[in-house]
């Protein structure tokens, strides 16, 4: 009966260890966003000759370089699943939902989460390694000893960047995914004019969705920022830990953006 | 305080980076005034680079009060540390802490673009005539990975006397170089004072290494690190007759 009682205390004892880790963690990243607001407010146009060219930087290469990816994506993701949904609809005479199926599935869910997801995976994991290998080589402690905030100069960048880089990947993914469910639901010999498809498509478009799109999407790219940028930076690292933090990072980002997704979803349903 | 001293440490501890909890130089009370040339020597791990950073205000005391120039940085602002800051240079050990996404040249214009509005065509002056001072000018468009350790140390001191700074803080800077790096490092400290002199401005400098060989005609004060504690050297017996190898590593068993 004792052994019990010890080994359930034990357990009770690691359940709430975990989930006070958890809390510092989350309280951590927490701070690590708002100081990270805090200079974007207060330095946004500070030595901007410099730093400026570092968004773009950043836009370019967690943006463009994944746009041919997303294209990819969007398009067979747009023929396998959208035509097939458009195709379905159709034969069963429930034609008038396109628009709805269509809004819900690709523009408020799947796009951007897809999208969040890719680009974690693939700017995340370089932004940990990069800032992780900056910080083990000392290169962090030297900028500070130059009067550079390492906020304002390794961060903030990236927080705008990826911000904007979500946003834009994808909408490109939501427009290719929509135009290649098309195709396929042409090609299937779905009678559906293009005329009918989009504007189905427009009927079920409210302002709200466009809003809460770009919000959701910059937003997903601001908690990719957070999480890469905190496990690359916010303690000294020694090299061999990098790639141990970089597993982290993109687990604790895709439960972020999974989580910001399911806040999202209060939002759907209130606006 | 005297009325001159640009940096005062004052019952500092110092704390390694790594693990906040040991303690690896105790009770610290030290005064640079302008215009000294402090050699720290001290045994591997025995807290030269963690004491350095936080005398140059890049990390805080475990306990204590550090002032740089008169200031108290516990209570300054954001903005008056980054003036602080930018008044000290600091060069760090193993290639000084190069940005490796940059270029020689761009790793020297860094301070300059960052700090200041110069036009790109002055910055570009500067920056050569930087280079040219230490005869790297060839090399101003390469990566750092493709300098040897001993030319990027060279590129990090460019850039850090690439604002005019009053405190420069030297880590190491001679370990593992050859006998004509090493000459060449004190020629260039030397002239750089002599040129700050000649325009009636001082520059502190603070070395550190594991023994003051190298620095014993040039330093002006020494100071040396042993069983956690920080003892300035005040006899030149005492300089001449210190070697690193008397004092273990702090955080030793025998060192604490």
């Amino acid at each position: 009966m004792t052994g019990t009682t010890d080994s359930s205390e034990r357990y009770l004892d690691l359940v709430g260890y975990g989930a006070v880790q958890i809390a510092l963690l989350f309280r951590d990243m927490v701070a690590f966003a708002l100081i990270t607001l805090g200079v974007m407010l207060t330095k946004l146009g500070v030595s901007r000759k410099v730093v400026h060219p570092l968004i773009f930087a950043q836009i370019r290469q967690s943006g463009l370089r994944l746009l041919p990816m997303m294209i990819f994506l969007g398009v067979t993701f747009g023929l396998v699943i959208i035509g097939q949904t458009v195709a379905l609809l159709s034969r069963v005479g429930a034609g008038e939902l396109i628009g709805t199926v269509m809004v819900t599935v690709v523009m408020r869910e799947l796009g951007p989460l897809l999208t969040a997801i890719v680009v974690l995976a693939r700017a995340g994991t370089s932004n940990v390694v990069e800032l992780g290998t900056m910080r083990a080589m000392g290169e962090v402690s030297a900028l500070e000893s130059l009067g550079i905030d390492p906020i304002h100069y390794l961060v903030m960048p990236r927080m705008l960047g990826l911000a904007v880089s979500v946003l834009c990947l994808a909408t490109y993914f939501v427009l290719v995914a929509i135009l290649s469910g098309w195709v396929f639901a042409f090609l299937q010999d779905v009678p559906l004019r293009p005329a009918a498809y989009f504007g189905r498509l427009g009927d079920a478009l409210r302002w709200q969705d466009f809003a809460l799109f770009g919000l959701k999407t910059m937003l997903f790219g601001v908690v990719i920022a957070v999480v890469s940028c905190y496990h690359g930076l916010a303690r000294p690292l020694r090299f061999e830990e990098i790639s141990a933090v970089t597993e982290r990072a993109v687990v604790e980002g895709v439960i972020g953006c999974v989580l910001l997704d399911a806040l999202f979803l209060v939002g759907y349903v209130f606006v | 305080m005297s009325e001159a001293a640009q940096v005062e440490l004052v019952g500092v501890d110092v704390a390694s980076e790594d693990d906040p909890d040991r303690l690896l130089v105790r009770d610290v009370t030290w005064s640079i005034d302008a215009g000294e040339w402090w050699a720290i020597g001290g045994g591997p791990a025995s807290g030269k680079t963690a004491l350095l950073s936080v005398a140059a205000g890049l990390n805080p005391p475990a306990r204590g009060v550090v002032r740089l120039f008169g200031r108290d940085l516990a209570g300054a602002s954001e903005s008056e540390q980054t003036v602080g800051r930018r008044e000290i240079g600091f060069v760090f050990e193993n290639g000084g802490g190069l940005l490796g996404s940059l270029s020689v040249a761009e790793n020297v214009a860094l301070p300059l673009r960052y700090h200041s509005n110069l036009d790109p065509g002055d910055v570009r002056a500067r920056v050569e005539a930087l280079l040219r001072l230490a005869g790297l000018e060839r090399l101003a468009d390469l990566l750092p990975s493709r300098l040897t350790l001993a030319l990027r140390q060279r590129v990090a001191l460019l850039r850090s006397i690439a604002e005019p700074v009053r405190i420069l803080f030297l880590d190491s800077p001679l370990r593992g170089l050859a006998p004509s790096d090493i000459r060449w490092w004190l020629g260039f400290l030397r002239e750089l004072r002599a040129r700050r002199a000649a325009n009636g401005e001082s520059l502190s400098l603070i070395t550190s290494a594991y023994d003051f060989h190298a620095f014993r005609d040039d330093a002006s004060r020494f100071a040396v690190l042993e069983k956690v504690r920080f003892r300035v050297l005040e006899e030149p017996d005492e300089v001449t007759g210190y070697r690193e190898d008397a004092s273990p590593p702090a955080g030793t068993a025998d060192g604490l």
